[in-house]
């Protein structure tokens, strides 16, 4: 049983940083998203460095006062990448958002994020506060109810990373069944902060992600690790952003992806330099298989810049495999099935390798059916 | 005119004519003919004022038709809300149709008005076509003023004509077929409003297998204040035949906007090759809102070859159709905006034969808050198999008040593509300004020098005397570059 139509409200979400023709239908994406006041909040169970989370209602009696102040919306006007709309209907839902804030325990902060077992849409905001010097891992699994149901998953995650703060938030989509799974993540580095997102997508869904990256804070820096694989008729629509506003700021984008059967993929991916970034870096580097002999790519990598003194670049390689590589590995007794899978294996094994968690690493492998290296 | 104006122009004339090789002076494109119009539409648009140009055009009933239908549908569309803004351009300020004085065409540049001879001399015109060109067409605000072919290329068969000429020839059916076809008026805005008010422009047919050897030239020039040009170049390449084109265009500057929305359509056979190169310097108070697009048939060739210079505000995106198996496009372009300009620039190229392959090639540099913009789309249709496009562009930032934009889309509909890209953006190296300094160069002359060098993509696609010019036209725009 799906949604009704009328209790969907259509959205624009993932808006590209600066137009282009509409005709090409990039400039943004059209979502049906339910009615806030009918959504569920999002199941979610912690393991790890579960001392470091909190949820809102329990902040006045846990914390003190000052980090509570801080925390309490503090994060609400850093921006993210799906757009105002989407920030909007996430505040509409009334949700109230997990809190994470760094401690000085080094484990990791595991969350298993699912929707519960109806077919309404779940939501969880997440809001994480490293403060200065300090430094978190968050590791958010994005799974499937217990039993098939084919309701919405909307995770948004704003990032506050103080001076010389270390973030590094890893998301994996492994559900099978949820009809759409939305992440939306806005982040804002301090000075010499560092924020590292590490996502995979996994298909079985139709994927909506969006980032910005604010590096406000001289010598900020972020990467950003991205693995996907389309397939059936599923949809993938991205859009990210690495704004540059500190000075020798330093951001880089990696995007390694396989496209199989009819599926369809969007990357908006934007460097902006604004005025005032001097000696700022930015890159980006997309690398898309296409399997499918009737998928549908779009690649949209934008650089803006107001800075003189800065370093911008984007380089693209979309296309099938090499016929020199099918041939070496056939060479090898490798059948041309097997070494497709080989390969695409590999783009995605490249992305997994950032994780940075083996117990992680395994279970995105397992998923995908990636074999050991 | 005036008498002091011209001999002022006169005066200024014999200073500066152009030779090939000297350095430019803006001064040759400013020089301006105060009271060269002989007779002007009323600024504005409307109905009356189109059937106006189509009597005053003696136009067929079906031109005439299409003319009042464009204009409806100009009426229909909106403003693009993605470019850089045009809100200073206001179509109750724009004369649609400036008639040069003694505006019958001539083939001899002796009988074209003195006045009118004189800019282009200093334009360099007739020495080009002396020295090195097929034949010429020279357009003074609506109308041409001057078309002529060498006899040899006349002999080959080859047709170039007045475009309004061509509409009144034997050639009328085949104008007919072909006339925005490859833009319908219904494509944007703008194409709409060629469709209504266009006039002037050339027409060049090269039969099957004629090679051209040397390229032909319109040059397109409008003089009066507050006015619009609105030519149509229609170019058929017919089967195995090879033509190079030239397109130069420029104004004097006024203190009112002036507006540029011609339409290039270019019909490429099979195996036929055509190069289209420009060289744009607009005035900077010019709205420059052109359309270019070419179709390519089977093994085909379309080369591109595009250097902006002028106008207040661009956009200019030349398009080509890959629509014949193993048909190829090269676009190589560079964009340079100074101060109080914002040019939007790029190339368009859909993919639909198999085998096709495509290959853009961009500069663009930014100065003294200029905005440049290099906007680009690659669409591989899925019966595009095995085709190929490649895309590489490359910003240069000269201060920290500009501002450079690269905004390129890529859309593949197969899985049997290859499709690159490459973009970068970066600031000259001082390494580079100091190195050149240690061998007695002066910063100013090492900075143009380095930005010669980055633009070198165009001028060597260029014929020699144009890649001149478009060095001289940075070194100009380069000049008080420092401090």
């Amino acid at each position: 049983m799906a949604i009704a139509n009328s209790n969907t409200e259509m959205t624009r979400i993932n808006p590209l940083a600066a137009l282009t023709w509409h005709r090409l239908k990039v400039n943004d994406t059209s979502v049906r998203l339910e009615n806030p006041a009918s959504v569920n909040r999002a199941v979610c169970r912690i393991e790890g460095n579960t001392g470091a989370v909190h949820q809102m209602s329990e902040l006045s009696g846990i914390l003190p006062g000052a980090l509570s102040d801080n925390l309490s919306g503090a994060l609400s006007e850093i921006r993210t990448g799906a757009g105002e709309a989407f920030a909007d209907w996430i505040r509409k839902t009334e949700i109230e958002a997990v809190r994470i804030s760094a401690d000085d325990n080094s484990e990791s902060v595991r969350m298993h994020i699912g929707p519960a077992e109806t077919v309404h849409t779940a939501v969880l905001p997440v809001e994480i506060t490293v403060e200065d010097n300090k430094e978190l891992t968050v590791i958010m699994k994005l799974t499937d109810a217990a039993k098939p149901c084919r309701g919405a998953l909307a995770v948004q995650t704003r990032i506050k990373a103080g001076a010389g703060a270390r973030v590094k938030l890893v998301q994996l989509q492994l559900t099978k069944y949820a009809a759409q799974v939305y992440t939306d993540i806005g982040a804002d580095a301090g000075e010499n902060a560092r924020i590292e997102i590490v996502q995979l997508f996994a298909g079985g869904a139709d994927v909506y992600a969006g980032s910005e990256i604010a590096l406000r804070g001289d010598g900020s820096s972020s990467q950003v690790f991205i693995g996907y694989q389309g397939a059936g008729e599923g949809k993938l629509d991205f859009n990210y952003n690495a704004v540059h506003i500190g000075k020798n700021t330093d951001s880089g984008m990696t995007v390694n992806g396989v496209l199989r059967d009819s599926s369809q993929k969007t990357f908006r991916g934007t460097i902006d330099f604004k005025t005032g970034s001097s000696g700022a870096v930015g890159a980006e580097t997309e690398d898309v298989l296409l399997l499918g002999e009737t998928v549908v790519n779009k690649t949209v990598p934008l650089i803006l810049c107001a800075e003189e003194d800065v370093k911008g670049s984007h380089g693209a390689t979309i296309g099938q495999l090499e016929e020199e590589m099918l041939f070496y590995l056939g060479s090898r007794g490798i059948s041309e099935e097997k070494a497709v899978d080989l390969m695409a294996g590999a783009r995605i094994g490249r992305i997994i390798r950032e994780i940075g968690d083996e117990t992680a690493e395994q279970e995105a492998k397992a998923f995908l059916g990636i074999e050991e290296e | 005119m005036s008498e002091q104006t011209n001999d002022t122009n006169k005066n200024k004339m014999k200073n500066i004519e152009k030779t090939q090789v000297a350095d430019i002076d803006r001064s040759i494109y400013d020089i301006r003919n105060d009271g060269a119009d002989d007779y002007r539409f009323d600024a504005g648009l409307s109905a009356e004022i189109v059937e106006r140009l189509s009597r005053e055009k003696n136009d067929p009933d079906w031109m005439r038709e299409f003319r009042l239908r464009s204009l409806e549908i100009y009426n229909r569309l909106e403003v693009p809300d993605w470019g850089p803004d045009i809100s200073g351009l206001d179509m109750d300020h724009i004369a649609t149709y400036v008639r040069p004085k003694n505006n019958k065409m001539q083939n001899k540049w002796e009988d074209v008005p003195e006045e009118i001879r004189d800019t282009f001399t200093q334009l360099g015109i007739p020495q080009a076509e002396h020295k090195y060109l097929a034949g010429v067409g020279a357009q003074y605000d609506s109308e041409l003023v001057y078309h002529n072919v060498r006899k040899e290329v006349e002999g080959q068969g080859v047709v170039y004509m007045d475009f309004e000429g061509a509409l009144h020839s034997e050639y009328e059916p085949m104008i007919r077929e072909h006339f925005m076809h490859l833009v319908p008026p219904e494509d944007h805005k703008f194409a709409a409003l060629h469709g209504a008010v266009w006039s002037g422009g050339s027409f060049v047919y090269v039969p099957k297998g004629v090679s051209v050897e040397i390229p032909l030239q319109s040059y397109f020039r409008l003089n009066a204040k507050g006015a619009g040009q609105f030519e149509h170049t229609l170019i058929i390449v017919d089967e195995g035949a090879d033509l190079h084109f030239i397109e130069g265009c420029s104004a004097p500057r006024y203190n009112v906007a002036n507006l540029h929305a011609g339409c290039v359509e270019l019909f490429v056979r099979k195996n036929a090759r055509l190069r289209y190169s420009t060289i744009e310097n607009w005035s900077k108070n010019m709205y420059n809102l052109n359309t270019k697009r070419a179709i390519v048939e089977e093994g085909g060739k379309m080369e591109w070859v595009s250097g902006s210079f002028g106008s207040h505000v661009s956009y200019l995106y030349p398009m080509t159709i890959l629509k014949g198996a193993s048909s190829h496009m090269e676009f190589t372009g560079i964009t340079f905006a100074g101060n109080g300009q914002n040019l939007d620039t790029g190339a368009k190229v859909v993919h639909t034969g198999a085998d096709t392959s495509s290959y853009i090639n961009t500069k663009s540099i930014s100065k003294d808050g200029g905005v440049s913009t290099f906007r680009s789309s690659v669409v591989i249709g899925r019966e595009a198999k095995r085709s190929k496009a490649s895309v590489s562009c490359e910003s240069l930032m000269l201060d920290s008040i500009s501002r450079s934009d690269t905004i390129p889309a890529m859309e593949i509909y197969t899985s049997d593509a290859d499709v690159g890209h490459e973009a970068q953006i970066g600031r000259i190296s001082d390494e580079a300004v100091f190195y050149l300094m240690s061998r007695g160069i002066s910063e100013e002359e090492a900075r143009a020098m380095i930005v010669s060098g980055f633009a070198d993509n165009v001028s060597k696609e260029l014929p020699l005397e144009y890649a001149v010019e478009m060095n001289n036209l940075i070194r100009l725009e380069m000049k008080g570059s420092i401090g």
